[in-house]
């Protein structure tokens, strides 16, 4: 179903390429698929940067990413705040990795589970950064994982101190106390980095 | 494959305007057929399925009714509305004209 | 660390602090805004925040390629937008003629794309448009360029899909509602305000 025209005689209708994200969301909601591709390229690589990070791998990724735009295609028509887009689909991703971390972990504690120490772990690596978000990057890597988990969601998808309980089915108290956590090592990080 | 099915097919294609044929069947039967091994690619975009079906149009013959179904797409050249009656015509007149053991179904799904 | 240690915090908390950040400093806190200690603790605080929802942005830089977009777009399926059928009235009551509101929903979107300066957004068909003659509203959102007077850009959206919908449809459309959602310089992808 394109929806292609012949060019208007005076003025062009901007690029769709350009549109702002409630103009594309609303046509995605009543079906114009171009309008859901933009959303797909504009928002889909940080979607997949977000998976990655919390998968561990990009070998889940793809798949991950892919699932939940196919669900945020048939979820849209739900969604009141268009212009919110960006951060439903992060949240969108964001369940959808970790109902993926849980299959893998087999109903291990999200929490507790602390995986082998990946190489960008050591704190050398966090000294040796040549930019901030290398050193930021780092220090993340070597926190707790569900420090880490709870840090993410907060500051790159904007959940609230509620939403990350639900999201990891954990109290409100622990969320509390994991992001304290996280929040205190990565700033000691940081001022020693500089 | 049905012969009636194709032939109406064919027919409608050719006439003005009409520019995309989709399958018109029910989607949750072709969720069915697509389970059975039978659709093919029918969860794809209707568009895909258009492309692969025999079947576009859906011809039910019942004891007592005939149903007919067409889903089609027109271009924005000639009126939507009128471009759906002239393919309801074209179906009755191969019929020999209206019947009330008949209903014949003309859906548009795209314009332009 | 010592500029991390709570106890110069003047009997504040990092927790304090981070939901004092979370809520924009707004009411300020003369007791938080007055103690030096707070304030580098502010500052080191909104640095890694910074740092960290700029993280996946780094990542995220070229990753859309061709093929995982299509096999996205590939998986969706049009007939979830289907929506409502809209007689087409036929002498011959044995004949069931219908458009869909979404074909009707694409017509509007085309003719309102059309007028150049103006991108449509979401559209709501107000009222019940599964009964021929019956009076309908169209509601549409639109984004204008930069540079285009408002009003006259909605009205000519409005007379666009007025004659459209005349042609292609039997709809009696009472009006024609245009909400201008944002305004976009050329070239640049816009931004919806929150």
């Amino acid at each position: 179903m394109t929806e292609h025209r012949d060019p208007a005689p005076h003025d062009p209708a901007p690029p769709i390429g350009d549109a702002d994200d409630r103009t594309l969301a609303g046509r995605a909601t009543d079906g114009d698929v171009r309008a859901f591709e933009v959303l797909v390229r504009r928002h889909g690589p940080l979607m997949r940067a977000y998976a990655t990070r919390v998968l561990g791998s990009n070998a889940e990724s793809d798949d991950v990413v892919q699932e939940a735009f196919i669900a945020a295609w048939r979820q849209l028509p739900d969604l009141e705040e268009l212009g919110g887009v960006k951060g439903w689909l992060m949240r969108i991703v964001s369940n959808k990795s970790i109902d993926r971390v849980r299959a893998r972990r087999n109903h291990l504690d999200v929490t507790e589970y602390d995986p082998e120490a990946p190489a960008a772990q050591s704190p050398a690596r966090v000294a040796e950064a040549h930019s901030a978000t290398d050193a930021l990057s780092a220090a993340l890597a070597g926190l707790p994982e569900g420090q880490r988990r709870c840090w993410l969601l907060k500051e790159v998808a904007g959940y609230s101190y509620d939403g990350i309980a639900a999201e990891l089915e954990i109290p409100v108290s622990t969320v509390r106390g994991l992001l304290a956590r996280a929040r205190k090592s990565l700033m000691q990080e940081m001022e020693a980095w500089r | 494959m049905n012969d009636l099915s194709r032939r109406l097919a064919d027919l409608v294609r050719g006439v003005p305007g009409v520019v995309t044929l989709y399958d018109a069947s029910p989607l949750p039967s072709r969720i069915l057929e697509a389970a059975a091994g039978i659709g093919g690619l029918a969860l794809g975009s209707t568009a895909d399925v258009a492309k692969s079906a025999d079947n576009i149009v859906s011809v039910i013959e019942g004891d007592d009714l005939t149903a007919i179904s067409v889903s089609i797409g027109v271009s924005d050249t000639a009126s939507a509305s009128a471009v759906c009656r002239a393919v309801h015509d074209l179906i009755a007149e191969q019929f020999g004209g209206p019947s009330p053991d008949r209903t014949i179904s003309v859906r548009i799904s795209s314009i332009g | 660390m010592t500029e991390l240690d709570e106890t110069g915090l003047d009997g504040h908390t990092l927790d304090e602090l981070s939901d004092y950040l979370d809520r924009g400093r707004v009411p300020a806190d003369p007791a938080i805004e007055a103690s030096p200690g707070c304030q580098i603790a502010l500052r080191a605080l909104e640095r890694v925040r910074t740092v960290s929802a700029s993280l996946l942005a780094g990542e995220a830089r070229d990753t859309a390629d061709d093929g995982w977009v299509a096999t996205i777009i590939g998986s969706i399926s049009l007939d979830a937008r289907a929506g409502r059928d809209i007689p087409v009235t036929h002498s011959d009551p044995s004949a069931r003629l219908s458009l869909t509101e979404g074909a009707v929903r694409g017509l509007i979107r085309a003719a309102g794309d059309s007028v150049g300066g103006v991108l449509i957004g979401r559209c709501r068909l107000d009222g019940d448009v599964t009964i021929p003659g019956e009076p309908i509203t169209v509601h549409v959102d639109a984004s204008v360029f930069y540079g285009e007077r408002i009003p006259d850009a909605a009205q000519r959206v409005r007379q666009a899909i007025y004659r459209d919908l005349g042609r292609h449809t039997e709809l009696v459309v009472e009006a024609v509602d245009v909400t201008v959602h944002d305004v976009q310089a050329p070239g640049t992808p816009g931004r919806t305000p929150r």
